[in-house]
């Protein structure tokens, strides 16, 4: 079980610094599916399975809305980007890291005894990416997918707090809201949708 | 026969805006079946019987006040209908009117959802999952703010990222709090819990530096939308927000709380009113004279030890009438003139001059001149404020001169004539079906900056729904 | 209720004439109205004098549930009564007047605007609160604006009327301000109550609406508002000021500005010697009414400031009815100039006439520096007054048969409500005063009559030789003087400031509502939450 805990925090890190540094939704869907499995290793230490799946399921299932809706746009040529908003991407997700690990273990002692460090330290290391994921960019499709990190991250460690089914499912109804205005934003944006939308409307 | 209040204020409308929403394409009917059920239900809370049975014939209807989901409970408590009226009616004036240009379409059902969804997230038991209600509110009201055909714009996603981040913050001060209710006062916990319990509040009600939105989102967005948004989260989210000082006795008994309240609102109208002072569009304006008011309510909440709940609470009607007013005129002025800058508004009050007056009026009354609709209330509230605090009193008025000086500047741009034509006569080309409700609310608005003591009472009684305060 | 009976019959008057006047114009009809409801006020008015003081409380916000401060009252007082009585007397001289003017601005239209602005005047004059006061000064602002708005050549004076309009504003605000203050003292205070703690702030905005205090003067070129309806709207709203100065109580200055006294009657001094000097050299009354408002009000301040607020009402009275009889006295009749010397009396202030109760208030505890420049301003303005007293006129065959005893009854009652007002106005109108500011004075006046003689000036053509140095001078300083009364500089600089301002606010906006304003954001977010981390207050 510490090995897979241990796993899933990597899946973690990697997931979230994937979404942050690249822009390619395909890679961002991935990326977005595997936190989320991640994510539910971590709450099966504090939920029993049956509860935990519930985050796996919904989280998937905005993944899977977003990347069909990006499919079917035929979407987002995403433009080219150079290789130093790259590595400046890449080191601002490194800068999140240390920080995780440095506040991870004071929160722990004077805030969230009672969670595994480990758990804590999945879950705001989603937060922190999140965060950052939506200082980095202003694109609509792209903002969805670090609220939807965050988001995660925040049940994660709130799962270890507290277990509520209503409260579950109410946090399923924002996560699938969010894929939604998610699903909404990009088809606005699709080529389609564009071509009606008179040129002064548009936003350069 | 049994029923639940909660089935008549919450399943209810957010029924029939499903079928508004099914139907949104027919304008009529939407209109009509909207404003009826808010105006309906609205009426049904004023007149709501005590006993909470109502009799048709020989069917006697029991109302319980709770309706249990999923091991908790949702509560529409007797002392909460004054505000459940108020907002099902503002709902109702809204919908009135949206059939206006550029209103989307989803307006009506989306904004009697919203209403519902509120009317819940105060009533929902553990109240803390009312964060949960909001954020879905928000999530619904994004397809009104950004409709269709309309590329969506960096205001949106601001909001949605900013109010999506406090519904953690809530939750999370939830769990906190109910630590540290045992824990004396000095408690490094406790200081703990009540920051991140503000930081969440601070970001659903838009305070500096969560600001942000508020005018990108009023700028990009119809009037008549965001006026309706920033009248009905806020209030809301303030009268959610006492729940905590009604639960929590150590959040109640700290002055430091309610003196940071004072401050933190205080700096919120300075800094609006600076910032609406400075603004040369007038839909930028609406949202900071928002921000404003919002500032003004955290300020009374400040001031709860002299009657600033009640203060409140008597803000709150006036308030929403004046934002559907400013919120109407302005899209109507956008239909109309497609620059609302201050520069391209030259001239417009020489060609339509009822609506250009009512907006400075609605303007005025927002910020409190004598005998407007605000005006008794913020004079009762600044002379508390400077009793407790002479410089915070000082900075709140200055503050809310911001608006005032917003004002002067569009009325000298709405009179003068425009360079094309410097002897422009004045005529009016508002049809009387335009500009009657515009008369009949500034008139309302006047009536009630006379005789707020008559009109504005009756709100106040729901105070008695948090037992511990005032 | 008897006190509101003279505000309602001018407003059904004019209404009826508004009315009559779509319906079925007649000129002659519109007349009688007038005429009929502004004599039955007046006369009302004078009866009132026998029930001073009389209150009407009209509305109370004091109420458990809403825990709301503030009433709605009326007073009519020994204060207030003068200034009422002065306000109904010329609408009756205008309505009068009015009769020999018709080519010109005396229409059926401007009698009832008369009417109605003198009405909304009486209502201000009988404030028994500051809301009350608030809220005439608010709707007496609001007709005023309108009405300059949608005369015919008001667009050259937009910005002007919208200055003037926001300087109203202030004065209100102040008010507002002011009861804040006033409130933490007394709460709910009368408006003979006005507590030290803000009477400063009452007199700085009866000042503002003055254009004394700071010294502004928005209108120095009007729009089209002569005499008739121009001369109530300008004068009402004065009315309402001055008779707020009565009401301050005798130490004024607040303790931590004592010791800049000297600045605030600098102030007025200045404000007075301009304005006298400009009222003598104007070329006519109209053009000299924004002058002659801003000297005699300097000096009523003036009383306000030296501690003796009831000698207000003296200089405030001199403004309104002998000014009137100036400014209505158009077209000039060379057989009824001998009536001006009337008014000319009443400005002089020898003992026992008008203004005598007036003078300790310029002296006060004892004659300074500020009492004899006022004395020197006092006499410019009675040189002035002189100079237009003996302008010639025409003759009374052009006028209308009707209007020929119509035209002199006008003035007549101006007159006889001077003798009122100084016989029984109030307690210590009729008094032997001081006597030797009048002496000083008139012996100024005197002195300066024969001195210009010399140069073969006379009145009332005083005028200086145009190739004359001193009148070189004299053209070459005016036009900047005015520049500089006008205050269009301080609106330059006070622009220059808020765009400055506006800039930095601006740019401050453009970066938090930028692309990386949620970094920002998220930054402070962060800083929070590390603060909370370590468990340090902020």
């Amino acid at each position: 079980m510490t090995f897979l805990t241990l796993l899933a925090f990597i899946l973690i890190v990697i997931a979230s610094m994937t979404i942050l540094i690249f822009r390619d939704w395909r890679f961002n869907a991935v990326a977005l599916a595997v936190q989320y499995l991640a994510a539910f290793v971590l709450v099966t230490r504090v939920w029993p399975v049956g509860m935990a799946v519930i985050k796996l399921i919904v989280g998937w299932m905005a993944t899977t809305a977003l990347a069909l809706t990006c499919l079917r746009q035929k979407r987002l040529q995403t433009a080219d980007e150079s290789t130093a908003s790259l590595i400046f991407r890449g080191l601002t997700g490194i800068l999140v890291v240390l920080v995780i690990f440095v506040i991870a273990p004071i929160l722990h002692q004077k805030i969230f005894l009672q969670l595994d460090l480990i758990i804590l330290q999945g879950g705001l290391m989603l937060i922190g990416m999140g965060l950052m994921q939506m200082g980095t960019s202003s694109d609509s499709y792209l903002t969805i997918i670090s609220l939807l990190s965050l988001l995660s991250g925040f049940e994660v460690i709130h799962a270890g707090l507290e277990l509520s089914t209503l409260l579950t499912g109410l946090l399923a109804i924002v996560n699938l809201g969010l894929s939604l205005i998610g699903v909404y934003f990009i088809t606005k944006t699709s080529d389609e949708t564009l071509a009606l939308i008179k040129p002064e409307e548009r936003e350069s | 026969m049994t029923l639940s209040t909660p089935i008549l204020w919450i399943f209810l409308p957010l029924g029939i805006a499903i079928v508004v929403l099914s139907f949104s394409q027919r304008r009529f009917f939407g209109i009509i079946l909207t404003s009826a059920t808010s105006f309906g239900l609205a009426l049904l809370a004023h007149f709501f019987p005590e006993n909470m049975i109502i009799s048709i014939g020989p069917l006697n209807f029991i109302f319980k006040e709770s309706l249990a989901i999923f091991g908790r409970e949702v509560t529409v408590a007797y002392e909460v209908l004054p505000f459940i009226a108020l907002i099902f009616s503002m709902t109702g004036l809204w919908a009135l009117f949206s059939d206006l240009p550029n209103v989307p379409m989803t307006f009506r059902p989306i904004s009697l959802m919203i209403t519902s969804l509120m009317t819940a997230s105060f009533g929902v038991e553990p109240f803390l999952y009312a964060a949960l209600l909001i954020e879905t509110a928000v999530l619904l009201s994004i397809p009104m703010l950004s409709p269709m055909g309309k590329q969506p714009h960096a205001g949106i996603l601001r909001y949605l990222t900013l109010q999506t981040l406090a519904m953690p913050f809530i939750l999370l001060a939830g769990w906190l709090l109910t630590g540290v209710e045992a824990l004396p006062l000095d408690s490094p916990l406790v200081l703990q819990s009540a920051l991140v319990l503000g930081l969440g509040l601070a970001l659903l009600l838009a305070v500096f530096p969560f600001h942000s939105w508020v005018p990108m989102v009023s700028q990009r967005s119809n009037p008549l939308v965001v006026s309706f948004l920033l009248f009905i989260m806020p209030t809301t989210v303030l009268l959610f927000s006492l729940n905590f000082l009604n639960r929590y006795p150590f959040l109640r008994e700290t002055e430091t709380l309610f003196s940071t309240l004072r401050s933190v609102g205080t700096l919120l109208v300075a800094i609006s009113g600076a910032l609406t002072a400075i603004q040369s569009n007038l839909k930028r304006a609406l949202g900071f004279g928002v921000l404003s008011e919002t500032g003004f309510s955290l300020v009374a909440i400040g001031l709860a030890a002299e009657g600033g709940l009640t203060w409140m609470l008597m803000l709150f009607p006036v308030r929403g009438l004046s934002l559907w007013l400013w919120g109407m005129l302005l899209t109507r002025i956008e239909a109309a003139n497609d620059d609302l800058s201050l520069a391209g508004m030259q001239g417009f009050a020489r060609r339509f001059p009822m609506v250009s007056f009512a907006l400075v009026l609605v303007q005025f009354s927002i910020v409190g001149m004598p005998m407007l609709g605000e005006f008794p209330v913020k004079l009762s509230l600044l002379t508390s404020l400077f009793g407790s605090n002479p410089i915070l009193g000082t900075w709140a008025f200055i503050g809310n001169l911001g608006l005032v000086l917003f004002s002067l500047r569009l009325l000298l741009s709405v009179v003068s004539a425009g360079k094309s034509d410097p002897q422009a006569k004045w005529v009016r080309n508002e049809k009387l079906n335009e500009y009657l409700p515009i008369l009949i609310m500034a008139l309302f608005l006047l009536v009630i900056g006379i005789f707020p003591h008559a009109l504005l009472s009756n709100i106040t009684e729901t105070l008695t729904v948090f037992g511990q305060l005032k | 209720m008897l006190i509101l009976l003279p505000i309602g019959l001018l407003l059904i008057a004019a209404l009826a004439i508004t009315i009559q006047q779509r319906a079925r114009p007649n000129f002659g009809t519109s007349w009688l109205i007038a005429a009929s409801a502004s004599i039955a006020a007046w006369l009302m008015v004078l009866i009132l004098r026998f029930r001073l003081p009389t209150t009407l409380e009209v509305l109370s916000w004091d109420n458990a549930d809403s825990n709301l401060l503030g009433h709605f009252s009326f007073l009519l007082d020994y204060n207030s009564w003068p200034y009422i009585l002065a306000l109904l007397t010329i609408t009756l001289a205008v309505i009068l007047t009015g009769a020999a003017r018709t080519r010109y601005d005396s229409t059926p239209q401007s009698w009832a605007a008369s009417l109605t602005i003198t009405a909304l005047g009486l209502i201000a004059l009988q404030s028994g609160s500051s809301l009350t006061l608030m809220a005439s000064w608010a709707l007496v602002d609001l007709v005023e604006l309108i009405y300059l708005l949608r005369l015919e050549d008001a667009s050259q004076f937009t910005f002007r009327i919208l200055a003037s309009y926001a300087v109203r504003m202030a004065s209100i605000l102040l008010i507002f301000i002011g009861t804040i203050i006033g409130w933490q003292t007394f709460p709910n205070f009368d408006i003979t109550q006005i507590p030290q703690s803000a009477a400063f702030l009452f007199l700085l905005a009866a000042g503002f609406r003055l254009g004394v205090f700071p010294l502004n003067l928005p209108f120095l070129q009007e729009p089209g508002m002569r005499r008739g309806a121009g001369n109530i709207l300008r004068l009402a709203p004065v009315a309402s000021s001055l008779v707020l100065l009565a009401r301050l109580p005798e130490n004024i200055i607040p303790a931590e500005v004592q010791g800049w006294t000297w600045a605030f009657y600098a102030l007025l001094a200045i404000a007075a010697l301009y304005a006298a000097f400009r009222w003598l050299s104007a070329a006519d009354e109209i053009e000299g009414r924004p002058f002659w408002i801003v000297a005699w009000a300097s000096l009523a301040v003036a009383s306000v400031l030296n501690g003796k607020p009831q000698a207000s009402l003296a200089w405030g009275l001199a403004l309104i009815l002998p000014g009137s009889l100036f400014f209505l006295y158009f077209p000039r009749v060379q057989r009824m100039n001998f009536l001006l010397f009337f008014g000319l009396i009443g400005l002089v202030g020898l003992p026992y006439t008008p203004l005598a109760s007036g003078w300790i208030g310029l002296v006060g505890n004892g004659a300074t520096l500020w009492t004899f420049i006022f004395l020197i301003a006092h006499a410019i303005m009675i040189f002035g007054t002189v100079n237009r007293t003996l302008q010639p006129g025409g003759e009374a065959g052009s006028l209308e048969t009707w209007a020929r005893i119509a035209y002199p009854l006008g003035f007549i009652i101006i007159i006889q409500a001077m003798i009122i007002l100084g016989l029984v106005g109030w307690p210590g109108s009729l008094t032997l005063g001081l006597w030797w500011p009048p002496a000083v004075s008139l012996g100024l006046v005197i002195g300066a009559t024969i001195l210009i003689r010399r140069y073969g000036i006379e009145p009332p053509y005083i005028q200086l030789p145009a190739s004359s140095g001193l009148a070189k001078i004299l053209d070459w300083i005016q036009p900047r003087l005015e520049a500089i009364f006008r205050l269009e500089w301080v609106y330059r600089v006070i622009l220059w400031f808020f765009n400055l301002f506006g800039k930095i606010l601006r740019y401050i906006s453009i970066i938090i509502e930028g692309q990386g304003g949620i970094l920002w954001t998220i930054l402070l977010l962060v800083l929070l939450i590390t603060l909370l981390s370590t468990g340090r207050t902020p």
